[in-house]
């Protein structure tokens, strides 16, 4: 069943804002997004730094409005509604940050950070100590991390104690945004088995954001690959790793350093890659394929048009022309 | 060329000494690449910072070992004389390209300092032609433009290409690059990868590459030490080591490693714990806590780095008997 459904999401951010500038320039931080979240499984965001990853999932949890387009969670669309009325949904959607240092107030204790949600979603303080208790140890800390300072602890049990904090109010749906990148890498794998396995016991949805694809690969189900604002191919993990069939695709894979590779020794050389360097800027509002102008397979139709998301196999979408 | 026997790199403080480094011992040969890999906080930095004598703070010293380079031992150089090696025999390349650079002077300026200091053979005149050489030289593309530009005005991996072209410019004999990548997206990554590997045959330089990701060192290096607590546990010819690492740390490593060998949703094998801080390391091997194959003497006695079959070199008790 569909938890969260993603109809056509837009937002435009305008720059150049002053009052001699009749027409502000507008940056498409997200294009025309169709998604949707099955109950229960994993979703991986990939994509390069500035595709608009982080803007869609803020996004997915109204903490900004989309410029145009339909949110809708458990069906109902919650695109429009007040903060008064998302309320009692809030505390079903729940983010993990990407900076265990910066996300934890360095004043609180581990207790309070729990506690807040808790507080906030008006649990009695008697039934407060035992829940923070348990949760402390569902993401495997224990009872003596109650009341240290996030300064006390590592960067693991810092994630350790934002997801604890995410999964407070029992929520449906996790936003984890680069929940794992800052972490090294024995601790990575720490924390990734302990997303599976609260995901496993309680049913969770993840969006699960990363530029590491090999990570991104582990714990998803399916995978949108983002480029520039819009997802460029869409498919179950599978599906899109063994078979990519858009160049960004290809490109990105193309890109992963590996020890595989090593062995296999079929390195690309860097003429086969296309330089990035001087990638259009986001205010670009042509109406060319996003990927135009570094696609080695570009067509004089590319330019003209963008294409859309087409089904090519079952739970595979690419956007691509030279794709039938 | 390079040759590092048994440093030790210690703070002092007024109650108590601290070891970053210790016993770090290896050889860069010319024109190879020596990747150096390794979890945060494991000395692989300041092993770098040691070799150029850039460290941190007053605090901190080279306790013992030498450092010899070209003959020359580094260790106890005098300071101005080791000021002539740095950026001309020596260059290094941070991790961080946009804060390495000064924001308020232009790409040109900021070239011309290098050249004007290590490079007294190239006339006043020539030096505006020959810094738009030296930018193509590593693949910036407008170079003539681009040399007019400030740091903000470069995407992230121009900016990195800036950083060693000035690191280049010199032609210097030994290359540190700490952590190059890290803050680039995969493309920009591979793109950076090629560029060292094209630099090192077209002026045979040597390069230390310290990194934190396993893969993209499997990919570039061609000797790899790993690193544990301040020591190099395991050193071997990349490919020896991709297929057997012989330390439990290094094959621990290896499991934690999300994407080319793990199955979707199978636990990753992870190590359990965390890496020790500087100051607190165990007594005997410093890797018995998390060790999975630990015995009674790891926890009594420290290992030395031990010559085992085709020059891989291990610290650990395991392979006690087998030295060669």
């Amino acid at each position: 069943m569909a938890i969260l459904r993603l109809r056509n999401i837009t937002k435009f951010y305008e720059i150049n804002r002053n009052s001699f500038s009749l027409r502000p320039q507008r940056i498409k931080a997200v294009d025309n997004v169709c998604l949707t979240l099955t109950e229960g499984m994993t979703l991986g965001l990939v994509g390069e730094s500035g595709c608009g990853k982080s803007t869609l999932a803020k996004i997915i949890l109204k903490l900004i409005p989309p410029t145009s387009g339909e949110i809708i969670f458990k069906e109902k669309n919650i695109t429009r509604l007040s903060e008064s009325a998302f309320r009692p949904l809030r505390r079903q959607m729940q983010i993990v940050f990407q900076d265990p240092y910066g996300s934890l107030s360095p004043r609180l204790t581990v207790k309070d950070i729990i506690a807040e949600p808790l507080r906030s979603f008006g649990m009695p303080k008697i039934f407060m100590r035992p829940r923070i208790e348990e949760l402390l140890i569902q993401v495997g800390l224990n009872s003596g991390h109650a009341d240290r300072l996030p300064q006390q602890l590592s960067g693991g049990e810092r994630q350790r104690v934002g997801i604890a904090r995410a999964l407070a109010t029992s929520p449906r749906l996790v936003v984890l945004d680069e929940a794992v990148s800052s972490l090294d890498l024995s601790t990575q794998a720490q924390v990734l088995n302990l997303l599976v396995k609260l995901q496993q016991k309680y049913a969770l949805t993840y969006v699960f954001i990363a530029h590491n694809l090999g990570v991104v690969r582990y714990v998803s189900d399916r995978v949108a690959v983002m480029l520039r604002g819009t997802v460029v191919e869409k498919g179950s993990t599978g599906e899109v790793y063994n078979n990519p069939l858009h160049p960004y695709t290809q490109l990105l894979l193309g890109s992963m350093p590996s020890l595989h590779k090593r062995l296999l020794r079929t390195r690309k050389k860097e003429a086969e890659l296309p330089r990035k360097d001087e990638r259009g800027t986001a205010a670009d509002t042509s109406s060319a394929c996003v990927f135009f102008s570094f696609c080695p397979k570009s067509r004089k139709e590319c330019a003209e048009k963008n294409p859309v998301l087409k089904e090519v196999a079952p739970h595979h979408w690419v956007s691509c022309a030279c794709i039938e | 060329m390079l040759e590092v026997k048994n440093l030790k790199t210690y703070f002092f403080y007024d109650d108590k000494i601290i070891p970053a480094v210790d016993e770090v011992s290896f050889s860069l040969e010319e024109g190879s690449i020596l990747g150096m890999v390794g979890e945060s906080g494991c000395g692989k930095t300041m092993t770098a910072l040691s070799i150029t004598r850039l460290l941190p703070s007053r605090n901190c010293k080279i306790a013992e070992g030498s450092i010899v380079f070209n003959g020359i031992d580094l260790a106890s150089l005098p300071e101005d004389e080791l000021r002539k090696k740095r950026g001309s025999e020596i260059s290094y390349v941070f991790q961080e390209p946009a804060t390495s650079l000064n924001p308020v002077l232009r790409i040109e300026e900021q070239m011309k300092e290098v050249i004007f200091l290590h490079r007294k053979d190239i006339a006043a005149a020539k030096r505006d032609a020959f810094i738009v050489e030296q930018l193509t030289e590593v693949g910036i593309r407008n170079a003539q433009k681009k040399v007019k530009c400030f740091p903000h005005q470069l995407s992230g991996g121009e900016k990195q290409r800036v950083m060693i072209a000035m690191a280049m410019v010199t032609r210097p004999k030994l290359l540190i690059a700490d952590e190059p990548t890290t803050a680039l997206d995969v493309t920009i990554q591979a793109q950076i990868i090629v560029l060292l590997q094209e630099l090192r045959q077209k002026f045979g330089v040597s390069i230390l590459f310290i990194s934190h990701d396993i893969n993209v060192i499997g990919e570039l290096a061609d000797c790899v030490a790993v690193m544990y607590a301040g020591q190099i546990v395991e050193y071997a010819k990349a490919e020896r080591l991709m297929r057997q690492p012989q330390h439990p740390y290094t094959q621990g490593l290896f499991e934690c490693l999300p994407g080319a060998w793990a199955v979707k949703r199978s636990r990753l094998n992870v190590l359990c714990g965390e890496v020790p801080k500087a100051g607190c390391f165990p007594q005997g091997c410093r890797f018995h806590p998390r060790c999975p194959k630990v015995f009674d003497r790891c926890r009594k006695e420290m290992p030395a780095l031990a010559r085992q079959k085709e020059n891989q070199e291990v610290r650990c008790w395991l392979y006690s008997g087998s030295e060669i």
